[in-house]
């Protein structure tokens, strides 16, 4: 046995909390995941898929969000036990058929785990997943811990068999790669045998759904995963759900306010807890409500507050829209503590004012930006050093349209080439649009961006809208054999699956061959011939449509790239190097910006960094003068 | 101390490229990876951050054009500002080698010229324009093989002096004898470098030998498109425009020959040349145009010792056959140069806004004063 | 050697870095090993940037009383524990105090594109983080690690470092059982083992001169 199935029951193990979500859902019986990758949801499948083979799982990356959750819903009406864990982005993909699933209902047992990512720290947008639960009409839980991650998961199966629906358990960052203690149970023993006897039909449906909340509610109000603690009136009552609730109880412990303010902890938070609020709103004049993003709890307990005629006159409920925590970025302990500071007119200073004065001074003075980078040795630096050339070459403010991938760091730290960006799919669906605008005096060439992961993903459908409108664009497929921005997992286009178990490789190709649309396949680290071709092909007048490159070399990081020996020995000639001086500027350091160069302050000239180099000898193309030497590591001998 | 003075490139730009000056000469160009001769402009793919001592600016002969200074550096002497520059000899010639005169534009002076110097020693390496697929670009020669190449013009703007800039100064370029030849502008570009401060950083001390071409105006590389709808490139075999009244653009192709009319042709001329005063590069060792209604032979304009030398070895090995320009042609070259000069004062007075604002072109007051009123 | 002195309650640390240092590892071992003492640990991460050059934190935080939130309040650690010296003083920034001790890896990596170019001096570095804590202690692990074949044990040099300055509740022994249960494969055990033991000489020896 390995991994999550190792773990004896009742045994104590440092979990992550996709790790807990993945070790509840094994105890639930769980017998098919899918999902796409996203973080922070992408561990809960690699926890899985990693025990797979062991515990008789099918657990898959799909093609998209809305695949993976027709995927597992597939299982449920089968009668078997699901898990689709997404990240908020993710679960707007899946959105068109969740919208639809609820009315249907679910027979084994689903679950989706979604996971919002405040800040945001690896998103590109800073979206509440909770609204969509109370839209739909399914329970939502909303785990504080890795323990409650754990059993809240458990339970979220039993309680989707028993109304019928799926049910969503809304993690976050600091939850799913939050790492702490978690007491594990017991695995069930036996398997469920898949049987489909049919579904009903969504439509007419919406009345059943409204009909059943009430009842959700009430088994919701009797779960322990709603909680109070604190003095039987406190002067202030925090209504904590997720992160809120540890934060709050830190805050409150550091400000020594054991006394006088109680927490409220939801851990179900739709269809609200009614009878649990209405228990405990009496205990106190005053309610701060602590949650992720969104005043979520604060406008539902607003309404019960006010049904219950409990909000009037000195009574008040103070959160997000009071002013004293903010709807913008991920909650901190110290959020709560401010929050508390100005509700109760506290001193509070998180260490002494002239060290904190000491630091900001140094740092201000010594600490700059760490802009995220591709890789040294990445093939996207030599995709998007060719996309900013033939863009810059052909002079007609030509852009690229942007996509979701490491390729998206072009648009901050990369070349500048991409001006949109925002999810999946996009960029594609953007140029064929551009693409039609020569009617309108729309001039400027337009190079879609997309991974290989992407491209199956969401770029297809565009790709057809564009060859089918005559959209004349260039689309960009950067084939590096992994969903890399993630941790290189795999996609439809590799011939392993999530298992490591052999897969059918679709060929990106074949697709854009079949579409009708004319493909050219290179190596990213060609630029003399990539570049030409990019040019060649921004220049393509007409209205045609579109033509396909493709850059294909595998990701750094996968492991037998990660593992093998430099492909050159690379070194800069300083004798030659131009440095600061008419010719060059730096060009290297400054322009082409790989983490394996940096500058030589005492010499005044270039120099590899050996600790970074990947040895792939990309930078020996663009140096003006030729400084950068490279040599074959393996020459021919 | 914080300099926030613009780049070079950034200068360049603002002054020459946006400008619409730049006649894409080359002559910034070779030296860095920032400036890019492509399609008829120069393309700037990065932002440069040099500010001090940059090529760029220092060599455009469009940011500042001292005529003095380029006449000093080319020639020995002031401009003088003389209808078509100063000159020793002028007279009209021929190759007697008809595998040249097949080849070449008009007599082929050019090319026996060039291939003799490059057999001399004059120099080791020329610098000449070559048009492959309808694009012209400077190639470095050093055999009569490859100067022959180059023999003929599809008159576009050619970005020649790049290929200038480009050969290695090291590599035992340190005894590199380099010949150019090149349009006015080019000719104009070499001068400037010579007599630039930054003359070291450059290839200009190792320019032994140039040789002008008379340029009326030359065309924008919109006029490949025109072209195109004519014949493909590669079936192109030379163009030709017949001396007035006839108003035609003749290209020759594989298949015979076609004619454009010349105003719609000139349509692609660029601002940047409508800006020229120039016509019969008045700064290069020897001038050579076509010899107006003597078909099949080149008017010579000799204007250094170094350029008189070559040309007289050229007879004395029997390679040109010499012949007298009727001076009636001369008065009308003449005329013509003049012409251009008037046109070009006019032309940039209209883009300043002011008489007194001749924007790149710095003359003496009174040779202002000659062209604005002749 | 068993460490006498009673710690802080909660006991919070950082280890800081940049992506792909493993950073993230060093600090799971860290919390393994106090997790097996019967501490209740909390773990946060920033890493959605982890592989891509971008600064990176992890806070540990062990208590004998109950289960903390992922993150560590500003002004309250009491170890900081860096793989590069410009992370350090940006975790001081936010977490330091006057109390803080640092243990750093004094290889500096810098920051891609003109950033770059801006790295500060090794000594500027080192007079802001003495005078933001209480004691530091610098060891060129990345150095360390390549002489033991291997860039990527860096991060348990600096674990021996820690462990050796007896600055965390963590004795020797317990740091090595965490590796005999963690390090599969003899040979990869033997290195980590080799590692931890060479940080732990290293902060020694500091502490000597």
């Amino acid at each position: 046995m390995s991994g999550i199935a190792s773990y004896p029951a009742g045994s104590t193990q440092l979990l992550l909390g996709n790790q807990a979500i993945a070790r509840g859902a094994l105890e639930a019986g769980v017998q098919v995941a899918s999902s796409y990758p996203g973080t922070p949801s992408t561990e809960i499948i690699e926890t899985l898929a990693e025990v797979a083979k062991e515990r008789n799982l099918y657990v898959e990356w799909s093609t998209n969000e809305m695949v993976a959750i027709e995927v597992a819903t597939a299982a449920s009406f089968a009668g078997l036990r699901a898990i689709n864990p997404l990240k908020h982005e993710g679960m707007n993909v899946a959105m068109d058929f969740l919208a639809h699933l609820n009315l249907t209902g679910v027979k084994g047992g689903l679950v989706v785990v979604v996971c919002d990512d405040p800040q945001p720290w690896s998103s590109t947008s800073e979206n509440d997943s909770r609204l969509i639960a109370k839209w739909l009409h399914v329970p939502l839980l909303e785990p504080a811990t890795g323990q409650e991650a754990l059993e809240m998961t458990k339970y979220a199966f039993e309680l989707s068999e028993k109304i019928g629906n799926f049910v969503m358990l809304r993690s976050c960052t600091r939850i799913s790669h939050g790492t702490s203690n978690v007491v594990v149970g017991e695995l069930p023993t036996t398997q469920r045998t898949a049987k489909f006897e049919g579904t009903d039909a969504p439509h007419g449906r919406h009345a059943v759904i409204l009909s059943m909340e009430p009842k959700i509610q009430a088994m919701l109000e009797e779960t322990p995963f709603n909680q109070y603690q604190g003095p039987e009136h406190p002067e202030l009552l925090i209504v904590a759900s997720g992160t809120g609730r540890p934060y709050s109880v830190e805050a409150v412990e550091m400000l020594g306010l054991k006394d006088s303010v109680g927490i409220l902890h939801l851990g179900t938070t739709w269809p609200m807890p009614k009878k649990v609020i209405e228990k405990h709103l009496p205990r106190t004049n005053r309610v701060l409500v602590v949650e992720e993003v969104d005043p979520y709890i604060e406008s539902n307990l607003r309404d019960i507050a006010t049904d219950i005629g409990w909000l009037a006159g000195e009574r008040a409920v103070l959160g997000k829209r009071s002013g004293h925590l903010e709807s913008v970025g991920e909650l901190t302990p110290d959020r709560v503590i401010g929050a508390l500071v100005s509700i109760l007119d506290l001193e509070y200073q998180s260490t002494d004012k002239e060290y904190r004065q000491q630091a900001q001074a140094y740092a201000q003075k010594l600490v700059s930006d760490r802009n995220t980078v591709w890789c040294a040795g990445c093939p996207h630096r030599g995709s998007l050093w060719a996309v900013k050339q033939a863009l810059k070459l052909d002079g007609r403010d030509g852009f690229a349209t942007g996509d979701i991938g490491c390729y998206a760091m072009d648009r901050r730290s990369g070349y500048g080439s991409a001006k949109t960006g925002s999810v999946m799919g996009a960029g594609i669906g953007h140029a064929s649009g551009f693409g039609r605008l020569g009617q309108f005096g729309f001039k400027q060439p337009v190079i879609a961006l997309s991974g290989d992961s992407t491209f199956f993903h969401a770029v297809v459908p565009g790709l057809i809208n564009a060859k089918h409108n005559k959209a004349n664009i260039t689309l960009l497929v950067m084939d590096n054999d992994a969903t890399a921005m993630t941790g290189d997992q795999p996609h439809p286009g590799v011939s392993h699956d999530a298992m490591e178990q052999e897969a059918y490789p679709v060929s990106i190709e074949g697709i854009c061959k079949g579409i009708g649309v004319p493909v050219q396949v290179f190596d990213p680290f060609d630029l003399d011939k990539t570049v030409p071709a990019l040019l060649e092909s921004v220049q393509t007048e007409g209205q045609e449509g579109p033509r396909v490159i493709i850059m294909k070399r595998p990701c750094v990081l996968l492991p037998d790239q990660r593992n093998k020996e430099h492909d050159y020995k690379v070194w800069i000639d300083q004798s030659q190097c131009l440095g600061e001086s008419c010719g060059c500027g730096q060009y290297c350091v400054r322009v082409f910006k790989c983490p394996g160069l940096m500058w030589d302050r005492a010499a005044g000239k270039a120099k590899i960094d050996d600790a970074s180099c990947y040895g792939c000898g990309l930078c020996a193309q663009i140096c003006p003068v030729s400084a950068i030497k490279k040599e074959p590591i393996h020459a021919a001998v | 101390m914080v300099t926030t003075a613009a780049s070079g490139l950034q200068q360049l730009q603002d002054r020459v490229l946006k400008a619409g000056l730049c006649s894409y000469c080359g002559a910034c160009s070779g030296l860095c990876p920032y400036l890019v001769p492509l399609q008829g402009r120069m393309a700037t793919p990065d932002a440069c951050n040099v500010t001090a001592s940059t090529r760029c600016i220092n060599f455009c002969p469009r940011t500042g054009l001292d005529m003095d200074e380029a006449s000093q550096a080319a020639l020995g002497v002031a401009y003088s500002g003389k209808p078509i520059g100063d000159y020793q000899q002028i007279f009209i010639a021929r190759s007697n080698d008809p595998k040249v005169l097949k080849r070449a534009q008009y007599g082929g002076a050019v090319s026996v010229l060039t291939g003799l110097a490059l057999r001399l020693g004059v120099i080791n390496k020329a610098v000449l324009t070559r048009t492959v697929n309808g694009v012209p670009r400077g190639v470095v020669a050093s055999s009569w093989e490859e100067v022959l190449e180059c023999g003929s013009s599809n008159y576009l703007v050619s970005p020649t002096v790049a290929a200038f800039n480009r050969i290695p100064a090291s590599n035992g370029a340190a005894d590199a004898r380099i010949g150019v030849v090149g349009t006015p502008c080019q000719i104009q570009a070499l001068s400037k470098m010579r007599a630039s401060p930054l003359a070291g950083r450059s290839n200009a001390p190792r320019l032994a030998l140039t040789i002008g071409l008379f340029c009326t105006w030359a065309l924008g590389h919109s006029f490949r498109t025109m072209l195109a709808k004519v014949a493909p490139p590669e079936q192109v075999k030379r163009t030709d425009v017949p001396p007035p009244p006839a108003r035609i653009f003749v290209v020759q192709t594989d298949q015979g020959k076609v004619e454009l009319p010349l105003d719609e042709v000139r349509q692609h001329i660029p601002l940047a040349c409508q800006l020229c005063a120039d016509m019969t590069a008045e700064l290069a060792d020897i001038s050579v145009g076509a010899a107006e209604g003597i078909e099949g032979w080149n008017t010579l304009v000799v204007r250094t010792k170094r350029g008189a030398e070559l040309v007289q070895a050229a007879f004395d090995q029997g390679l040109l056959k010499r012949g007298e320009l009727p001076n009636e042609s001369l008065e009308h070259l003449k005329g013509a140069s003049l012409g251009k000069r008037r046109r070009a004062v006019t032309n940039i007075a209209a883009k300043s806004g002011s008489q007194d604002n001749l924007l790149y072109l710095r003359l003496r007051p009174e040779l202002t004063r000659r062209w604005q009123g002749s | 050697m068993q460490p006498s002195k009673t710690f802080a309650d909660p006991f919070n640390m950082v280890v800081a870095g940049i992506g792909g240092q493993g950073n993230v590892l060093a600090a799971r071992l860290l919390g393994m090993t106090l997790t097996h003492l019967g501490y209740h640990v909390s773990m946060g991460e920033t890493y959605g940037a982890s592989q891509r050059g971008g600064a990176v934190m992890s806070h540990v935080r062990a208590s004998k009383a109950h289960l903390h939130g992922p993150l560590i309040p500003e002004g309250r650690a009491h170890v900081v524990v860096s793989l590069e010296p410009m992370e350090t003083v940006r975790v001081l920034r936010q977490y330091g105090n006057p109390e803080v001790v640092c243990i750093v890896n004094d290889r500096p990596v810098r920051p891609t594109g003109l950033a770059g170019i801006g790295y500060p001096e090794l000594s500027s570095l080192h007079d802001a983080i003495d005078a933001l804590s209480r004691r530091a202690w610098y060891v060129n692990a990345t150095d360390m690690a390549i002489k033991l074949g291997t860039q990527l044990v860096s991060n348990v040099i600096i674990c021996g470092a820690l462990v050796g300055t007896r600055t965390v509740p963590i004795t020797e022994k317990d740091f090595e059982d965490t590796l005999q249960r963690e390090m599969g494969g003899r040979r990869r055990l033997e290195v980590n083992l080799k590692a931890f033991r060479d940080g732990i000489a290293a902060v020694q020896e500091a502490a000597v001169r």
